[in-house]
């Protein structure tokens, strides 16, 4: 076996480790890596392709083995709209009174300032312990490294941790790298929110820090508490258990996310809003 | 007194010029087709895991199509000619964004290469010797990607059987994969065949 190993496999193999080398501290010291904004650019149209011949192929299943559901469904939206046609007429008495409810929360006022990019979701990391998402939209468009994602209702998906030309990596908040100071809404007691897989809560949210008075509901709303990151208020999940930490000085509560980042298909960057 | 026939045999003619150093012979272009032909493999199981596989989880295991590939590949094509395309594969695979960190460069390099000689030095050629290799270097790149995890805090031990599942189902797709790969390895003629 010995005369296999010529002078090429062994170049080979020495190139191998002192490129990870090399590449692990360029990586440390940079943030930018102008091989991977090349490669991940190239890869990005391809992501997209392959990812409109993916809904393609769903939408064609769904068409000839759920049929009958999807007329079913087609036939209940048909008398929603039909209910929906009714109460366009009171419209106008609904706007009115969401004007005032919105003057009373403050609602409009808070989310005007709120530049959004629209995005769609091109691939998913396949790493058991990492949670990124790549889009398809980048610098580009205004996007930069430390915007955070949202939904269109509000609900935090991650943090830009990469971005190219033409696409951009969003690290969810089920990565337990992750990190974001929230509130409990209506308590308002604080804490950290961090992805729970490494304390076992896989696909769960983990809020610690949090005093060991606090009192703790089912369902209680964590949001977040505003950062130069994240705006105050954004939705991060309800608490759907709580328990005393290791330490026995504090309280920990395990969050169901807001956000479905499995099935998650388009998102919103925030690219600018009013930090004041 | 003693002339040279025309009949006789003469040297070809050497080309110096650009042109002359370029021009790839019929066999160098069949090689080349190869290895591309296994780039566009490895690129379609990258975009397969990207954008496909990586929505579902089996058992919370996912699938690892790309190392699987590059493994493949160079277990098949033998250790000589598929350490470079290891190298090379294992390099864009980082620099995609997809793999689990710069240490899948040196691990699927040592491990396509040991894996392609010792198959070589001790086993017979078939799809069974293909697999048993293919099994045990996809194990140990899983291993040695959740020991690296675990040393920097990533993960937990008891995630190891989702791993190792990970390997295993990943294995299940190399039956489909490998007339595929069977036909563009004999284009060109060369190296260890089956």
């Amino acid at each position: 076996m010995r005369h296999f190993f010529n002078n090429r496999i062994r170049a080979v193999l020495i190139v191998s480790v002192l490129l990870a080398g090399v590449l692990a501290v360029t990586g440390s010291l940079t943030r930018r890596s102008p091989a991977k904004d090349l490669v991940q650019g190239l890869l990005a149209p391809l992501r997209s392709g392959a990812n409109a011949l993916t809904e393609q192929a769903r939408r064609i299943y769904d068409y000839i083995f759920r049929y009958e559901a999807l007329e079913a469904e087609n036939q209940a939206l048909k008398a929603q709209i039909a209910q929906m046609l009714d109460n366009d007429l009171m419209a106008d008495a609904i706007s009115r009174e969401n004007d005032r409810l919105r003057d009373l929360l403050e609602l409009q006022k808070e989310h005007e300032d709120y530049v959004l990019v629209d995005c769609y979701v091109i691939a998913r990391s396949s790493t058991e312990w990492t949670s990124t998402l790549t889009v398809n939209k980048g610098s580009d468009q205004g996007i930069a490294e430390g915007m955070c994602a949202i939904t269109e209702n509000g609900e935090v998906v991650g943090l830009v941790t990469q971005v190219g030309p033409n696409y951009c990596v969003v690290k969810t908040v089920l990565d337990s790298s992750l990190e974001i100071s929230a509130t409990i809404a209506s308590s308002g007691y604080a804490g950290m929110v961090q992805g729970g897989y490494t304390t076992g809560q896989a696909g769960l949210l983990r809020m610690d820090y949090l005093p060991s008075s606090a009192v703790i509901r089912n369902r209680d709303q964590v949001v977040t508490a505003g950062s130069t990151v994240y705006p105050r208020n954004l939705i991060l999940g309800h608490v759907i258990d709580a328990g005393m930490g290791t330490t026995g000085v504090e309280k920990y509560a395990i969050l169901e996310p807001a956000a479905d980042i499995q099935s998650l298909e388009q998102m919103f960057i925030l690219t600018d809003y009013d930090q004041g | 007194m003693f002339r040279r026939k025309r009949t006789e045999f003469r040297p070809d003619t050497v080309r110096r010029d650009v042109l002359g150093k370029l021009l790839l012979t019929r066999k160098q272009r069949l090689t080349v087709a190869r290895w591309l032909l296994y780039s566009l493999v490895c690129l379609v199981a990258l975009l397969l895991q990207d954008v496909v596989m990586s929505r579902f989880r089996i058992f919370g295991a996912t699938l690892d199509l790309v190392p699987c590939c590059i493994l493949a590949v160079c277990i098949l094509q033998g250790g000589e000619a598929g350490c470079v395309f290891a190298l090379v594969s294992s390099l864009i695979y980082y620099l995609s964004g997809s793999s689990p960190g710069v240490m899948v460069i040196p691990t699927l390099c040592i491990l396509a290469v040991f894996g392609a000689i010792f198959r070589q030095a001790y086993l017979r050629q078939g799809f069974a010797t293909l697999m048993l290799c293919l099994a045990v270097t996809m194990l140990l790149y899983e291993l040695v990607q959740f020991a690296l995890a675990l040393f920097l805090e990533l993960t937990r031990p008891d995630r190891l059987g989702a791993q190792c599942l990970g390997a295993l189902l990943t294995l299940a797709v190399v039956p489909l994969t490998y007339p595929i790969l069977m036909s563009i390895g004999k284009i060109g003629g060369e190296t260890w065949k089956e």
